[in-house]
């Protein structure tokens, strides 16, 4: 676990040595590709579509967009940023705030169909077909009809999928040390949150002198014996605070996944982008909070969802006849499905 | 009528410099003297070169331009083992980056678009600015595009990268991304055409389909994407050629230690093991106030004075320690291989 902290750490100040003199670009505004004016310049393509997204929110917290495809009331979002589906609300663009039930769920696709109580909505129309080829430009369309920004697809459509790495079975404690002759044990510099050591009320400062009745000297005898453990077995902790002796036991967490593709920044990412049959990829970054909008070609046509920030270099969007065709499928009844007329 | 002779002047400096550049690289390396500029199949007015478009009428026409140069621009950027490449000539001369190149006279393959593998050839690098050149050793007529005039990259131009990041197959075209120039020095051009890792090499293309630059390396923003201004190449055409292996700058110089991105002050995240930081006694929490007596406030400004010395240059950090404040005395290295 140290390892790869120390690691992700290296690369990233590897990366920021070399760019450290020109740091002063990122002051630089109006001229980026993102820049108010090229959005102001797509503006007419998206703003059209204000009614027919939705805010999915988790209390103040808004977790995706949703895209409104029946009008009386089916909307399409991400699946795996939704949380905890009872309290999820959806946020029109009028300020309604309506509870949505949740009427299906793909997980390949990661999609999910909710059911709003209400009729007469505007919904996009997804009966475009077109996968557009490479050099195409897109608008993504946020809350409220607002330019998320203008992009292109990188590659033509075809079968694009990342690999998965493979989570590591082994154990981590989630606490940084150093080890202090003087102190007789290693000091806790740093206890990561949400991690064993948490768990187990390790605190910044803590002396730890044995784990599994092996005193510690170094920081290496710490990380070998964490080592011997998979997850979710536990280790008894020896610990010095102040005066006190105390004895603790910590059951080990999962170590987070090192995604390799992630060592070029450029992040926050999705929690759920790998694994897709078909995607556009295009180059627009989208936050992983703004997915579940819809995603236009330059004459307006809604041409995908966009579905994940998958990379530093690109966002997936699912092509709008593969999210028709979820919808029609998932649709509580026949008539419900078709798509608006105009 | 000012914005067209912008234009003009752009175009002319172009040429003037690829003319000057075929005849002189023609003699060294017997090939690209039959380069010839791409003309824009559109006509493209010289405000969407360089601004934002008005309006949705200026971004379908640069849209539909964008579209007609891929035909041009794709077929001759490459994938290499370990990076990406483009051709710049019709015998298979080959721009990409030092690090990708490693060192001359490795044996790589090149493989096109169409799925077409050839053998190749590692020659020269410059490391100081990471820019290395490979040439194709079967004989053949290669997609090609010309090289362009880095010098006159302006602030705001619209530009596209292409490459084969890590994820994208080989032997199928290659991925393409949209950006802007924001800063152009001497030595590297910065955009915000989006790169990562194996579009290193790959090239950096102004809208009339000239190499203008190399991806190199990039930051965690979005906005910090750098590349080889292809000047470079052009000034040290000959050293490449005959596969020197040089670097006109210092080396990197190494201390060990990890910045703490919560502290806007230089306080240290992680002393590397072994490293001149740990021998020198520096400890995690340690905040670093001055290099050789002057002070730093940033990690930044602590990377300003490294970069002005060589290793075994031995520097002085002015240490911070709770309520300490003592001297150590440091013996810079080489940056570790491998990190």
């Amino acid at each position: 676990m140290k390892q790869r902290i120390v690691l992700a750490a290296t690369v990233a100040l590897l990366i920021s040595i070399a760019v450290a003199p020109v740091a002063s670009a990122q002051s630089r505004s109006g001229i980026q590709r993102s820049s108010s004016a090229v959005k102001q310049s797509v503006a007419e393509l998206a703003s059209p579509l204000a009614p027919s997204v939705v805010e999915i929110r988790l209390g103040e917290r808004i977790v995706a967009l949703g895209t409104i495809v029946t009008s009386d009331g089916l909307v399409v979002t991400k699946a795996s940023e939704m949380g905890d589906e009872a309290a999820l609300t959806c946020r029109l663009w009028d300020d309604r705030e309506l509870t949505p039930e949740v009427v299906a769920k793909d997980e390949e696709l990661d999609l999910a169909l909710l059911q709003l109580s209400a009729a007469n909505l505007d919904a996009v129309n997804l009966s475009s077909q077109r996968r557009p080829t490479a050099g195409s430009f897109l608008v993504s369309v946020g809350a409220a009809g607002q330019t998320l920004g203008l992009g292109l697809v990188e590659v033509d459509a075809r079968k694009f999928d990342l690999r998965h790495p493979k989570p590591s079975e082994r154990g981590i404690l989630g606490a940084t040390c150093s080890s202090d002759q003087k102190q007789g044990g290693l000091v806790v510099q740093q206890v990561t949150e949400n991690s064993a050591a948490r768990r187990a009320g390790i605190r910044k400062g803590d002396v730890i002198v044995s784990i599994n009745d092996r005193p510690l000297s170094l920081v290496e005898q710490l990380v070998g014996e964490v080592r011997q453990h998979k997850v979710g077995e536990q280790v008894d902790l020896i610990i010095r605070r102040g005066g006190e002796t105390i004895a603790l036991q910590a059951k080990l967490a999962a170590a987070p996944v090192f995604e390799p593709y992630d060592q070029w920044g450029g992040g926050p990412f999705s929690k759920r982008r790998f694994g897709f049959a078909s995607v556009i990829v295009h180059d627009t970054p989208i936050p992983p909070q703004q997915c579940g909008g819809p995603l236009l070609d330059t004459d307006g046509s809604v041409v995908g969802i966009n579905i994940a920030r998958a990379l530093r270099v690109a966002s997936y969007a699912l092509p709008a006849d593969v999210v028709q065709a979820f919808v029609e499928q998932n649709a509580p009844s026949a008539d419900r499905s078709k798509p608006p007329s105009g | 009528m000012l914005c067209l002779r912008i234009l003009t002047c752009i175009l002319v400096t172009a040429c003037g410099q690829l003319a000057f550049s075929a005849s002189q690289e023609g003699a060294l390396a017997g090939s690209p003297d039959d380069r010839a500029a791409i003309h824009t199949a559109t006509p493209l007015p010289d405000r969407l070169l360089l601004s934002a478009p008005e309006n949705l009428e200026g971004v379908r026409l640069l849209e539909q331009h964008v579209l007609n140069l891929l035909e041009k621009i794709r077929p001759a950027t490459v994938a290499l083992s370990g990076g990406s490449g483009v051709v710049v000539s019709q015998d298979g001369y080959i721009l990409t980056c030092a690090h990708v190149n490693q060192r001359p006279g490795r044996q790589v393959t090149v493989t096109f678009p169409d799925g077409k593998s050839v053998k190749a050839i590692t020659l020269g690098n410059n490391h100081g600015v990471d820019a290395g050149m490979v040439k194709i050793m079967e004989a053949g007529e290669y997609p090609f595009v010309p090289m362009g005039s880095s010098a006159d990259a302006q602030p705001g131009q619209w530009c596209l990268a292409v490459g084969y990041p890590v994820s994208f197959s080989r032997g199928l075209q290659p991925a393409v991304r949209l950006g802007r120039v924001s800063v152009n020095k001497p030595r590297m051009i910065v955009s915000d055409c989006a790169i990562m890792g194996g579009d290193s090499g790959g090239p950096l293309f102004d809208l009339y389909g000239n190499v203008i630059a190399i991806n190199s390396r990039v930051n965690n923003s979005l906005e910090m994407n750098i590349h080889v201004p292809v000047d470079v190449y052009r000034a040290s055409w000959d050293r490449f050629v005959t596969s020197q292996d040089w670097s006109d700058q210092n080396p990197r110089t190494y201390l060990g230690i990890t910045r703490d991105e919560e502290y806007e002050r230089v306080r240290v995240a992680q002393v590397k093991p072994n490293s001149p930081a740990a021998r020198a006694g520096i400890q995690v929490g340690d905040l670093i106030s001055a290099f050789d007596e002057q002070p730093v406030a940033t990690f930044d400004e602590l990377l300003g004075h490294m970069s002005r010395h060589k290793p075994k240059d031995s520097v002085q950090l002015t240490i911070l320690r709770g309520h300490e404040t003592f001297h150590v005395s440091i013996e810079l290295e080489y940056w570790p291989k491998g990190q």
